[in-house]
Protein backbone atom coordinates (compact mmCIF):
# COMPACT_ATOMS: atom_id res chain seq x y z
CA UNK A 1 0.00 0.00 0.00
CA UNK A 2 1.65 3.24 -1.11
CA UNK A 3 2.40 5.77 1.54
CA UNK A 4 0.70 9.15 1.22
CA UNK A 5 2.90 11.64 -0.50
CA UNK A 6 3.02 14.05 2.39
CA UNK A 7 4.14 11.25 4.69
CA UNK A 8 7.12 10.40 2.49
CA UNK A 9 8.05 14.02 2.05
CA UNK A 10 8.85 14.07 5.75
CA UNK A 11 11.64 11.61 5.18
CA UNK A 12 13.47 13.98 2.87
CA UNK A 13 15.29 15.61 5.75
CA UNK A 14 16.74 12.30 6.76
CA UNK A 15 17.95 11.65 3.24
CA UNK A 16 20.25 14.68 3.19
CA UNK A 17 21.59 14.01 6.64
CA UNK A 18 21.85 10.32 5.86
CA UNK A 19 20.06 9.37 9.03
CA UNK A 20 17.24 7.27 7.60
CA UNK A 21 16.75 3.77 8.80
CA UNK A 22 16.90 1.01 6.10
CA UNK A 23 13.13 0.71 6.24
CA UNK A 24 12.60 4.43 5.77
CA UNK A 25 15.12 4.49 2.97
CA UNK A 26 13.45 1.60 1.14
CA UNK A 27 10.08 3.24 1.51
CA UNK A 28 11.32 6.62 0.32
CA UNK A 29 13.25 5.43 -2.72
CA UNK A 30 10.54 3.05 -3.83
CA UNK A 31 8.08 5.90 -3.67
CA UNK A 32 10.49 8.22 -5.49
CA UNK A 33 10.55 5.88 -8.47
CA UNK A 34 6.78 6.11 -8.67
CA UNK A 35 6.38 9.78 -7.83
CA UNK A 36 8.05 12.42 -9.95
CA UNK A 37 7.58 15.18 -7.41
CA UNK A 38 9.27 13.17 -4.70
CA UNK A 39 12.02 12.22 -7.10
CA UNK A 40 12.61 15.90 -7.94
CA UNK A 41 12.72 16.78 -4.28
CA UNK A 42 15.26 14.04 -3.62
CA UNK A 43 17.36 15.14 -6.54
CA UNK A 44 17.37 18.66 -5.18
CA UNK A 45 18.35 17.38 -1.77
CA UNK A 46 21.37 15.75 -3.30
CA UNK A 47 23.27 19.04 -3.20
CA UNK A 48 22.80 19.34 0.52
CA UNK A 49 23.52 15.66 1.00
CA UNK A 50 26.77 16.05 -0.84
CA UNK A 51 27.69 18.99 1.33
CA UNK A 52 26.91 17.22 4.55
CA UNK A 53 28.63 14.03 3.51
CA UNK A 54 32.00 15.79 3.82
CA UNK A 55 33.17 15.04 7.36
CA UNK A 56 35.03 18.36 7.61
CA UNK A 57 31.94 20.36 6.68
CA UNK A 58 29.76 18.24 8.95
CA UNK A 59 32.13 18.91 11.85
CA UNK A 60 32.08 22.62 11.10
CA UNK A 61 28.30 22.71 11.02
CA UNK A 62 28.16 20.84 14.31
CA UNK A 63 30.61 23.25 15.93
CA UNK A 64 28.59 26.17 14.67
CA UNK A 65 25.39 24.71 16.09
CA UNK A 66 27.04 23.98 19.42
CA UNK A 67 28.49 27.50 19.61
CA UNK A 68 25.12 29.05 18.89
CA UNK A 69 23.60 26.90 21.56
CA UNK A 70 26.17 28.00 24.13
CA UNK A 71 26.35 31.68 23.25
CA UNK A 72 22.84 32.41 22.21
CA UNK A 73 21.11 33.49 25.40
CA UNK A 74 19.35 36.44 23.89
CA UNK A 75 17.27 34.52 21.36
CA UNK A 76 16.37 31.96 24.04
CA UNK A 77 15.39 34.84 26.36
CA UNK A 78 13.21 36.19 23.62
CA UNK A 79 11.69 32.76 23.16
CA UNK A 80 11.14 32.52 26.90
CA UNK A 81 9.39 35.85 27.02
CA UNK A 82 7.29 34.92 24.02
CA UNK A 83 5.71 32.05 25.96
CA UNK A 84 2.64 32.75 28.09
CA UNK A 85 4.24 31.12 31.12
CA UNK A 86 7.32 33.31 30.71
CA UNK A 87 5.19 36.40 30.47
CA UNK A 88 3.27 35.38 33.57
CA UNK A 89 6.50 34.88 35.49
CA UNK A 90 7.88 38.20 34.35
CA UNK A 91 4.65 39.98 35.27
CA UNK A 92 4.52 38.36 38.68
CA UNK A 93 8.13 39.21 39.37
CA UNK A 94 7.61 42.83 38.32
CA UNK A 95 4.54 43.11 40.55
CA UNK A 96 6.49 41.64 43.47
CA UNK A 97 9.35 44.07 43.03
CA UNK A 98 6.91 46.96 42.80
CA UNK A 99 5.15 45.83 45.98
CA UNK A 100 8.44 45.59 47.88
CA UNK A 101 9.52 49.06 46.72
CA UNK A 102 6.15 50.52 47.64
CA UNK A 103 6.21 48.80 51.02
CA UNK A 104 9.68 50.15 51.78
CA UNK A 105 8.61 53.65 50.80
CA UNK A 106 5.53 53.51 53.02
CA UNK A 107 7.62 52.16 55.88
CA UNK A 108 10.21 54.91 55.48
CA UNK A 109 7.51 57.56 55.31
CA UNK A 110 6.06 56.16 58.51
CA UNK A 111 9.44 56.39 60.20
CA UNK A 112 9.90 59.97 59.03
CA UNK A 113 6.52 60.96 60.38
CA UNK A 114 7.10 59.25 63.69
CA UNK A 115 10.58 60.69 64.09
CA UNK A 116 9.33 64.11 65.19
CA UNK A 117 7.91 63.19 68.62
CA UNK A 118 10.80 60.84 69.27
CA UNK A 119 13.29 63.62 68.75
CA UNK A 120 11.34 65.88 71.01
CA UNK A 121 11.47 63.29 73.71
CA UNK A 122 15.18 63.05 73.23
CA UNK A 123 15.77 66.74 73.81
CA UNK A 124 13.43 67.26 76.67
CA UNK A 125 15.27 65.34 79.41
CA UNK A 126 18.04 67.92 79.29
CA UNK A 127 15.86 70.69 80.65
CA UNK A 128 13.86 69.52 83.65
CA UNK A 129 14.40 68.64 87.30
CA UNK A 130 18.11 69.26 88.04
CA UNK A 131 18.82 71.91 90.62
CA UNK A 132 18.67 75.44 89.31
CA UNK A 133 22.43 75.86 89.36
CA UNK A 134 22.86 72.74 87.25
CA UNK A 135 20.67 73.97 84.48
CA UNK A 136 23.12 76.21 82.59
CA UNK A 137 25.88 73.55 82.30
CA UNK A 138 23.31 71.22 80.75
CA UNK A 139 23.11 73.53 77.79
CA UNK A 140 26.85 73.53 77.26
CA UNK A 141 27.45 69.91 76.28
CA UNK A 142 24.43 70.06 74.04
CA UNK A 143 25.93 73.03 72.33
CA UNK A 144 29.13 71.13 71.75
CA UNK A 145 27.65 67.98 70.49
CA UNK A 146 24.41 69.08 68.91
CA UNK A 147 24.62 72.57 67.60
CA UNK A 148 21.19 72.41 66.00
CA UNK A 149 19.53 71.52 69.27
CA UNK A 150 21.36 74.23 71.17
CA UNK A 151 20.20 76.78 68.68
CA UNK A 152 16.65 75.85 69.38
CA UNK A 153 17.12 75.80 73.14
CA UNK A 154 16.23 79.42 73.85
CA UNK A 155 13.03 79.07 71.88
CA UNK A 156 9.79 78.24 73.62
CA UNK A 157 9.13 74.54 73.87
CA UNK A 158 6.76 74.27 70.95
CA UNK A 159 9.05 76.19 68.69
CA UNK A 160 11.89 73.99 69.80
CA UNK A 161 9.77 70.97 69.01
CA UNK A 162 9.29 72.20 65.47
CA UNK A 163 12.91 73.08 65.06
CA UNK A 164 14.09 69.79 66.37
CA UNK A 165 11.66 67.84 64.25
CA UNK A 166 13.54 68.83 61.12
CA UNK A 167 16.73 67.42 62.52
CA UNK A 168 15.09 64.39 64.04
CA UNK A 169 16.15 61.88 61.42
CA UNK A 170 19.81 62.61 61.69
CA UNK A 171 19.74 62.62 65.45
CA UNK A 172 17.74 59.47 65.69
CA UNK A 173 20.03 57.66 63.31
CA UNK A 174 22.96 58.79 65.36
CA UNK A 175 21.28 57.58 68.52
CA UNK A 176 20.43 54.25 66.95
CA UNK A 177 23.93 53.68 65.70
CA UNK A 178 25.51 54.86 68.93
CA UNK A 179 27.70 52.24 70.51
CA UNK A 180 26.69 50.82 73.85
CA UNK A 181 28.92 53.30 75.67
CA UNK A 182 26.86 56.10 74.20
CA UNK A 183 25.55 57.26 77.60
CA UNK A 184 29.01 58.71 78.20
CA UNK A 185 28.29 61.44 75.73
CA UNK A 186 25.79 64.12 74.98
CA UNK A 187 22.32 64.08 76.44
CA UNK A 188 22.72 60.59 77.79
CA UNK A 189 25.69 61.70 79.85
CA UNK A 190 23.63 64.50 81.26
CA UNK A 191 20.86 62.11 82.03
CA UNK A 192 23.27 59.79 83.78
CA UNK A 193 24.57 62.61 85.90
CA UNK A 194 21.03 63.45 86.80
CA UNK A 195 20.34 59.93 87.90
CA UNK A 196 22.82 60.18 90.73
CA UNK A 197 21.80 58.78 94.13
CA UNK A 198 21.09 62.26 95.41
CA UNK A 199 18.73 62.91 92.55
CA UNK A 200 17.08 59.54 92.88
CA UNK A 201 16.20 60.11 96.48
CA UNK A 202 15.11 63.60 95.63
CA UNK A 203 12.96 62.20 92.89
CA UNK A 204 11.33 59.70 95.18
CA UNK A 205 10.63 62.19 97.91
CA UNK A 206 9.61 65.00 95.75
CA UNK A 207 6.03 65.80 95.09
CA UNK A 208 4.98 66.33 91.57
CA UNK A 209 4.71 70.03 92.07
CA UNK A 210 8.45 70.37 92.50
CA UNK A 211 8.99 68.86 89.11
CA UNK A 212 7.15 71.61 87.34
CA UNK A 213 9.71 72.68 84.87
CA UNK A 214 8.20 75.95 83.88
CA UNK A 215 9.56 77.50 87.04
CA UNK A 216 13.04 76.09 86.45
CA UNK A 217 13.34 76.84 82.81
CA UNK A 218 15.20 79.95 81.93
CA UNK A 219 12.75 82.66 81.08
CA UNK A 220 12.45 82.91 77.34
CA UNK A 221 13.39 86.17 75.79
CA UNK A 222 10.61 88.68 75.53
CA UNK A 223 8.57 88.05 72.43
CA UNK A 224 9.70 90.38 69.79
CA UNK A 225 7.14 89.59 67.17
CA UNK A 226 3.57 88.47 66.81
CA UNK A 227 4.79 85.00 65.88
CA UNK A 228 6.84 84.77 69.06
CA UNK A 229 3.85 85.84 71.13
CA UNK A 230 1.68 83.21 69.45
CA UNK A 231 4.29 80.52 70.02
CA UNK A 232 4.60 81.51 73.64
CA UNK A 233 0.84 81.47 74.09
CA UNK A 234 0.64 78.06 72.49
CA UNK A 235 3.37 76.78 74.74
CA UNK A 236 1.49 78.00 77.76
CA UNK A 237 -1.65 76.20 76.71
CA UNK A 238 0.28 73.03 76.02
CA UNK A 239 2.05 73.03 79.35
CA UNK A 240 0.19 70.45 81.41
CA UNK A 241 -0.77 71.27 84.90
CA UNK A 242 1.57 69.06 86.84
CA UNK A 243 0.31 69.89 90.24
CA UNK A 244 -1.17 66.47 90.66
CA UNK A 245 -0.05 63.41 92.49
CA UNK A 246 1.08 60.36 90.56
CA UNK A 247 -0.45 58.23 93.28
CA UNK A 248 -3.73 60.05 92.90
CA UNK A 249 -3.68 59.51 89.16
CA UNK A 250 -2.96 55.85 89.67
CA UNK A 251 -5.77 55.49 92.15
CA UNK A 252 -8.19 57.11 89.75
CA UNK A 253 -8.60 60.57 91.09
CA UNK A 254 -9.53 63.01 88.35
CA UNK A 255 -6.65 64.94 86.85
CA UNK A 256 -6.19 68.59 87.42
CA UNK A 257 -8.77 70.86 85.89
CA UNK A 258 -6.33 72.26 83.36
CA UNK A 259 -5.94 68.87 81.79
CA UNK A 260 -9.48 67.67 82.15
CA UNK A 261 -10.84 70.73 80.46
CA UNK A 262 -8.50 70.39 77.56
CA UNK A 263 -10.48 70.53 74.34
CA UNK A 264 -10.88 67.42 72.21
CA UNK A 265 -8.79 68.99 69.53
CA UNK A 266 -5.77 68.47 71.69
CA UNK A 267 -6.19 64.79 71.29
CA UNK A 268 -5.68 65.25 67.61
CA UNK A 269 -2.68 67.42 68.22
CA UNK A 270 -1.14 64.97 70.58
CA UNK A 271 -1.82 62.01 68.35
CA UNK A 272 1.77 61.93 67.10
CA UNK A 273 2.81 61.28 70.68
CA UNK A 274 1.66 57.71 70.19
CA UNK A 275 4.60 55.42 70.40
CA UNK A 276 6.07 55.29 66.97
CA UNK A 277 6.84 51.65 67.39
CA UNK A 278 3.37 50.72 68.53
CA UNK A 279 0.98 48.93 66.25
CA UNK A 280 -1.55 51.70 65.86
CA UNK A 281 -3.86 49.58 63.79
CA UNK A 282 -4.39 47.27 66.73
CA UNK A 283 -5.28 50.10 69.06
CA UNK A 284 -8.61 49.65 70.77
CA UNK A 285 -11.19 52.29 70.04
CA UNK A 286 -10.39 55.31 72.12
CA UNK A 287 -13.01 56.21 74.66
CA UNK A 288 -14.20 59.80 74.85
CA UNK A 289 -12.68 60.33 78.32
CA UNK A 290 -9.31 58.67 78.63
CA UNK A 291 -7.81 57.77 81.93
CA UNK A 292 -4.28 59.05 82.41
CA UNK A 293 -1.78 56.26 82.28
CA UNK A 294 -0.16 55.35 85.55
CA UNK A 295 1.71 52.48 87.11
CA UNK A 296 3.01 51.44 90.45
CA UNK A 297 6.12 49.45 91.08
CA UNK A 298 7.79 48.00 94.10
CA UNK A 299 11.08 46.29 94.73
CA UNK A 300 11.82 43.52 97.17
CA UNK A 301 15.49 42.68 97.58
CA UNK A 302 16.17 38.98 97.93
CA UNK A 303 19.04 37.37 99.80
CA UNK A 304 21.26 34.50 98.82
CA UNK A 305 23.15 33.57 101.93
CA UNK A 306 25.18 36.55 102.97
CA UNK A 307 25.01 38.12 99.55
CA UNK A 308 22.09 39.94 98.08
CA UNK A 309 19.99 37.85 95.73
CA UNK A 310 17.82 38.79 92.80
CA UNK A 311 15.45 41.69 93.19
CA UNK A 312 11.76 41.06 92.76
CA UNK A 313 10.04 43.81 90.80
CA UNK A 314 6.27 44.09 90.92
CA UNK A 315 4.52 46.32 88.40
CA UNK A 316 0.85 47.15 88.31
CA UNK A 317 -1.04 49.42 85.94
CA UNK A 318 -4.16 51.45 86.55
CA UNK A 319 -5.93 50.34 83.42
CA UNK A 320 -5.96 47.78 80.66
CA UNK A 321 -2.68 48.26 78.84
CA UNK A 322 0.30 46.52 77.34
CA UNK A 323 3.44 46.08 79.35
CA UNK A 324 7.08 45.59 78.48
CA UNK A 325 9.95 45.27 80.94
CA UNK A 326 13.56 45.41 79.85
CA UNK A 327 16.65 44.94 81.98
CA UNK A 328 20.01 46.45 81.29
CA UNK A 329 23.45 45.70 82.66
CA UNK A 330 25.99 48.49 82.41
CA UNK A 331 26.53 49.63 78.88
CA UNK A 332 25.08 46.48 77.39
CA UNK A 333 21.96 46.68 75.29
CA UNK A 334 18.65 46.06 77.05
CA UNK A 335 17.11 42.60 77.25
CA UNK A 336 13.37 42.06 77.13
CA UNK A 337 12.36 40.05 80.18
CA UNK A 338 8.60 40.58 80.17
CA UNK A 339 6.91 39.09 78.23
CA UNK A 340 9.33 36.19 78.47
CA UNK A 341 11.11 35.09 75.33
CA UNK A 342 9.42 31.71 75.50
CA UNK A 343 6.01 33.27 74.91
CA UNK A 344 7.13 34.60 71.56
CA UNK A 345 5.31 37.86 72.24
CA UNK A 346 6.58 41.38 72.74
CA UNK A 347 3.60 42.89 74.57
CA UNK A 348 2.00 41.58 77.73
CA UNK A 349 -1.58 42.57 78.14
CA UNK A 350 -2.41 43.54 81.68
CA UNK A 351 -5.51 44.87 83.34
CA UNK A 352 -6.01 47.34 86.14
CA UNK A 353 -4.76 46.00 89.44
CA UNK A 354 -3.10 42.95 87.95
CA UNK A 355 0.39 42.63 89.35
CA UNK A 356 3.20 41.46 87.14
CA UNK A 357 6.21 40.16 88.99
CA UNK A 358 9.68 39.49 87.68
CA UNK A 359 13.03 38.70 89.24
CA UNK A 360 15.91 40.87 88.21
CA UNK A 361 19.33 39.32 88.58
CA UNK A 362 22.30 41.01 90.21
CA UNK A 363 24.07 41.71 86.94
CA UNK A 364 21.41 44.18 85.86
CA UNK A 365 21.59 47.68 87.20
CA UNK A 366 18.66 49.22 85.34
CA UNK A 367 15.12 48.28 84.48
CA UNK A 368 13.03 49.88 81.74
CA UNK A 369 9.29 49.64 82.19
CA UNK A 370 7.02 50.57 79.30
CA UNK A 371 3.26 50.74 79.41
CA UNK A 372 1.17 51.44 76.36
CA UNK A 373 -2.47 51.60 75.41
CA UNK A 374 -1.67 49.73 72.19
CA UNK A 375 0.46 46.65 71.62
CA UNK A 376 4.11 47.39 71.14
CA UNK A 377 5.63 46.97 67.76
CA UNK A 378 8.97 45.27 67.23
CA UNK A 379 11.98 47.42 68.10
CA UNK A 380 15.68 46.79 68.13
CA UNK A 381 17.60 46.67 71.36
CA UNK A 382 19.26 49.96 70.43
CA UNK A 383 15.85 51.53 70.04
CA UNK A 384 14.85 50.14 73.43
CA UNK A 385 17.50 52.38 75.00
CA UNK A 386 15.66 55.42 73.70
CA UNK A 387 12.24 53.96 74.33
CA UNK A 388 12.96 53.89 78.07
CA UNK A 389 13.14 57.65 78.35
CA UNK A 390 10.41 59.27 80.33
CA UNK A 391 8.12 61.89 78.92
CA UNK A 392 8.88 65.37 80.32
CA UNK A 393 5.49 65.81 81.87
CA UNK A 394 5.61 62.42 83.49
CA UNK A 395 5.37 62.49 87.27
CA UNK A 396 6.86 60.15 89.83
CA UNK A 397 5.92 59.82 93.44
CA UNK A 398 7.20 57.54 96.16
CA UNK A 399 4.87 56.41 98.84
CA UNK A 400 6.58 55.22 101.97
CA UNK A 401 3.93 54.64 104.51
CA UNK A 402 3.33 51.95 107.04
CA UNK A 403 0.99 50.23 104.61
CA UNK A 404 3.07 50.41 101.49
CA UNK A 405 6.43 51.25 100.00
CA UNK A 406 5.88 51.82 96.33
CA UNK A 407 6.66 54.25 93.58
CA UNK A 408 3.97 55.69 91.37
CA UNK A 409 4.61 56.94 87.88
CA UNK A 410 1.93 58.70 85.86
CA UNK A 411 1.44 60.91 82.89
CA UNK A 412 -1.24 63.48 83.71
CA UNK A 413 -1.93 64.02 80.04
CA UNK A 414 -4.80 61.64 79.23
CA UNK A 415 -3.92 61.70 75.57
CA UNK A 416 -0.52 60.22 76.19
CA UNK A 417 -0.57 56.67 74.97
CA UNK A 418 2.60 55.44 76.55
CA UNK A 419 4.38 55.59 79.83
CA UNK A 420 8.03 54.72 80.16
CA UNK A 421 10.45 54.81 83.01
CA UNK A 422 14.01 53.72 83.52
CA UNK A 423 14.72 52.65 87.07
CA UNK A 424 18.26 52.53 88.35
CA UNK A 425 18.63 49.54 90.65
CA UNK A 426 22.09 50.50 91.81
CA UNK A 427 20.70 53.51 93.63
CA UNK A 428 17.75 51.74 95.05
CA UNK A 429 18.14 51.75 98.83
CA UNK A 430 17.03 48.22 99.43
CA UNK A 431 19.72 46.85 97.17
CA UNK B 1 11.41 -5.01 -8.64
CA UNK B 2 14.63 -6.14 -10.31
CA UNK B 3 17.55 -3.96 -11.41
CA UNK B 4 16.30 -3.42 -14.96
CA UNK B 5 12.91 -2.33 -13.74
CA UNK B 6 14.58 0.06 -11.38
CA UNK B 7 16.79 1.53 -14.11
CA UNK B 8 13.80 1.94 -16.42
CA UNK B 9 11.94 3.82 -13.77
CA UNK B 10 15.01 5.86 -12.99
CA UNK B 11 15.46 6.89 -16.62
CA UNK B 12 11.90 8.12 -16.81
CA UNK B 13 12.28 10.16 -13.61
CA UNK B 14 15.67 11.56 -14.59
CA UNK B 15 14.42 12.77 -17.96
CA UNK B 16 11.42 14.45 -16.35
CA UNK B 17 13.59 16.04 -13.70
CA UNK B 18 16.27 17.28 -16.11
CA UNK B 19 13.65 18.57 -18.55
CA UNK B 20 12.66 21.11 -15.92
CA UNK B 21 16.12 22.61 -16.08
CA UNK B 22 17.43 21.98 -19.57
CA UNK B 23 15.92 21.23 -22.93
CA UNK B 24 14.13 17.95 -23.55
CA UNK B 25 16.87 16.65 -25.86
CA UNK B 26 19.54 17.60 -23.41
CA UNK B 27 17.53 15.95 -20.66
CA UNK B 28 17.41 12.74 -22.69
CA UNK B 29 21.16 12.90 -23.12
CA UNK B 30 21.67 13.46 -19.42
CA UNK B 31 19.53 10.46 -18.52
CA UNK B 32 21.39 8.37 -21.05
CA UNK B 33 24.73 9.39 -19.58
CA UNK B 34 23.62 8.56 -16.06
CA UNK B 35 22.32 5.16 -17.01
CA UNK B 36 25.50 4.43 -18.93
CA UNK B 37 27.57 5.05 -15.85
CA UNK B 38 25.26 2.89 -13.74
CA UNK B 39 25.38 0.09 -16.28
CA UNK B 40 29.05 0.15 -16.98
CA UNK B 41 30.67 1.20 -13.74
CA UNK B 42 28.24 -0.07 -11.09
CA UNK B 43 26.80 -3.35 -12.37
CA UNK B 44 27.16 -4.80 -8.89
CA UNK B 45 24.76 -2.26 -7.34
CA UNK B 46 21.41 -4.01 -7.37
CA UNK B 47 19.70 -2.94 -4.18
CA UNK B 48 17.12 -0.19 -4.43
CA UNK B 49 18.41 1.65 -1.38
CA UNK B 50 21.88 1.84 -2.99
CA UNK B 51 20.99 2.28 -6.63
CA UNK B 52 18.65 5.24 -6.29
CA UNK B 53 21.05 7.42 -4.24
CA UNK B 54 23.84 6.48 -6.61
CA UNK B 55 21.68 7.60 -9.53
CA UNK B 56 21.07 10.92 -7.80
CA UNK B 57 24.79 11.40 -7.25
CA UNK B 58 25.71 10.61 -10.86
CA UNK B 59 22.89 12.80 -12.10
CA UNK B 60 24.17 15.71 -10.04
CA UNK B 61 27.69 15.39 -11.42
CA UNK B 62 26.39 15.10 -14.92
CA UNK B 63 24.30 18.23 -14.50
CA UNK B 64 27.25 20.12 -13.04
CA UNK B 65 29.30 19.00 -15.94
CA UNK B 66 26.63 20.21 -18.35
CA UNK B 67 26.59 23.51 -16.51
CA UNK B 68 30.33 23.93 -16.89
CA UNK B 69 30.02 23.01 -20.52
CA UNK B 70 27.44 25.75 -21.02
CA UNK B 71 29.81 28.16 -19.34
CA UNK B 72 32.38 27.38 -21.90
CA UNK B 73 29.99 28.90 -24.39
CA UNK B 74 29.31 25.97 -26.54
CA UNK B 75 32.75 24.44 -26.43
CA UNK B 76 32.30 20.74 -26.66
CA UNK B 77 33.35 18.85 -23.62
CA UNK B 78 35.74 16.25 -24.91
CA UNK B 79 36.23 14.78 -21.54
CA UNK B 80 34.51 11.48 -21.12
CA UNK B 81 32.01 11.05 -18.32
CA UNK B 82 33.79 7.91 -17.39
CA UNK B 83 36.90 9.86 -16.55
CA UNK B 84 35.11 11.92 -13.92
CA UNK B 85 35.72 10.73 -10.42
CA UNK B 86 32.42 10.31 -8.61
CA UNK B 87 33.49 11.19 -5.08
CA UNK B 88 35.04 14.55 -5.86
CA UNK B 89 37.32 14.50 -2.86
CA UNK B 90 39.69 17.18 -4.02
CA UNK B 91 37.88 19.26 -6.55
CA UNK B 92 39.03 22.12 -8.63
CA UNK B 93 39.59 25.55 -7.11
CA UNK B 94 36.30 26.57 -8.66
CA UNK B 95 34.50 23.68 -7.02
CA UNK B 96 36.22 24.36 -3.75
CA UNK B 97 35.18 28.00 -3.86
CA UNK B 98 31.63 27.03 -4.69
CA UNK B 99 31.56 24.56 -1.87
CA UNK B 100 33.02 27.09 0.55
CA UNK B 101 30.38 29.63 -0.36
CA UNK B 102 27.63 27.10 0.03
CA UNK B 103 28.92 26.15 3.45
CA UNK B 104 29.02 29.79 4.50
CA UNK B 105 25.46 30.27 3.35
CA UNK B 106 24.38 27.12 5.13
CA UNK B 107 25.99 28.21 8.41
CA UNK B 108 24.44 31.67 8.15
CA UNK B 109 21.04 30.14 7.49
CA UNK B 110 21.39 27.70 10.38
CA UNK B 111 22.18 30.58 12.71
CA UNK B 112 18.85 32.14 11.85
CA UNK B 113 16.85 29.05 12.65
CA UNK B 114 14.94 28.68 15.89
CA UNK B 115 16.25 26.75 18.84
CA UNK B 116 14.20 23.65 18.09
CA UNK B 117 15.26 23.51 14.45
CA UNK B 118 18.91 23.97 15.36
CA UNK B 119 18.66 21.22 17.94
CA UNK B 120 16.96 18.91 15.45
CA UNK B 121 19.57 19.66 12.83
CA UNK B 122 22.32 19.04 15.34
CA UNK B 123 20.96 15.59 16.19
CA UNK B 124 20.80 14.81 12.51
CA UNK B 125 24.38 15.93 12.01
CA UNK B 126 25.36 13.60 14.82
CA UNK B 127 23.83 10.77 12.81
CA UNK B 128 20.78 10.22 14.95
CA UNK B 129 17.79 8.61 13.24
CA UNK B 130 14.31 10.08 13.55
CA UNK B 131 13.20 7.53 16.17
CA UNK B 132 16.33 8.35 18.17
CA UNK B 133 15.68 12.08 17.83
CA UNK B 134 12.12 11.44 18.96
CA UNK B 135 13.45 9.97 22.19
CA UNK B 136 16.07 12.69 22.62
CA UNK B 137 13.51 15.43 22.18
CA UNK B 138 11.04 13.70 24.46
CA UNK B 139 8.26 13.32 21.93
CA UNK B 140 5.69 10.55 22.02
CA UNK B 141 5.25 10.29 18.26
CA UNK B 142 7.91 10.15 15.56
CA UNK B 143 5.49 11.91 13.25
CA UNK B 144 6.02 15.04 15.35
CA UNK B 145 9.70 14.87 14.54
CA UNK B 146 8.99 14.30 10.85
CA UNK B 147 6.75 17.37 10.81
CA UNK B 148 9.23 19.52 12.67
CA UNK B 149 12.00 18.39 10.36
CA UNK B 150 9.95 19.14 7.26
CA UNK B 151 9.16 22.65 8.48
CA UNK B 152 12.72 23.30 9.58
CA UNK B 153 14.09 22.09 6.28
CA UNK B 154 11.72 24.33 4.36
CA UNK B 155 12.71 27.26 6.54
CA UNK B 156 16.38 26.48 6.02
CA UNK B 157 15.90 26.20 2.27
CA UNK B 158 14.11 29.51 2.26
CA UNK B 159 16.91 31.13 4.25
CA UNK B 160 19.42 29.80 1.74
CA UNK B 161 17.58 31.45 -1.11
CA UNK B 162 15.36 28.55 -2.23
CA UNK B 163 18.17 26.26 -3.38
CA UNK B 164 20.83 24.13 -1.78
CA UNK B 165 23.20 24.98 -4.62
Amino acid sequence: MPEPEHELEKLLGGFAADTLTPEEREKLFRAALQDQQLFNALADEQALKELLTDPAIRRRVLQSLARQRGTGPSPSWRDWFARPAGLAWAGGLAAGVFAVILGLKVYQDGLHQAAGPAATEEVRPTTPSPPPQAAPPVQAPLKDTEPKASKSAPLPETAAKDAVASASNTREKAAASRPPQAPHSSADATEKRESSPQKESQKRDATVGTLGKSAEQPAPAAPTSELDRLLLAEEKTEQPDLSVSARALFLGQPPASGIASRPQGDEVESAPKTDRFALAQKAPQRQPALKPMALRYTFVAGEKGDRPGPVTLTVESNQEAYLQIWTRAGDALPELVLPAKETGRISLKTVAGQRQEIKVSQENDRVIVRLSRVPFGPITRQEAVMAGRSAPNQVTESASTAQEQATYVANPDPSASELAIEISLSTYPSR
Amino acid sequence: MDRDDMLTALRERIVAFAALRVSRDHAEDLAQDVLAVLYDKYPHVVELIELVPLAFQVLRYKMLDAHRKALRRGEYNQESVDDLALPASGGSPETQLDQKQRVERLLAALAQLGERCRELFRWKMEGKSFPEIQTLMGQTSVNTIYTWDLRCRKQLLSLMGGSWE
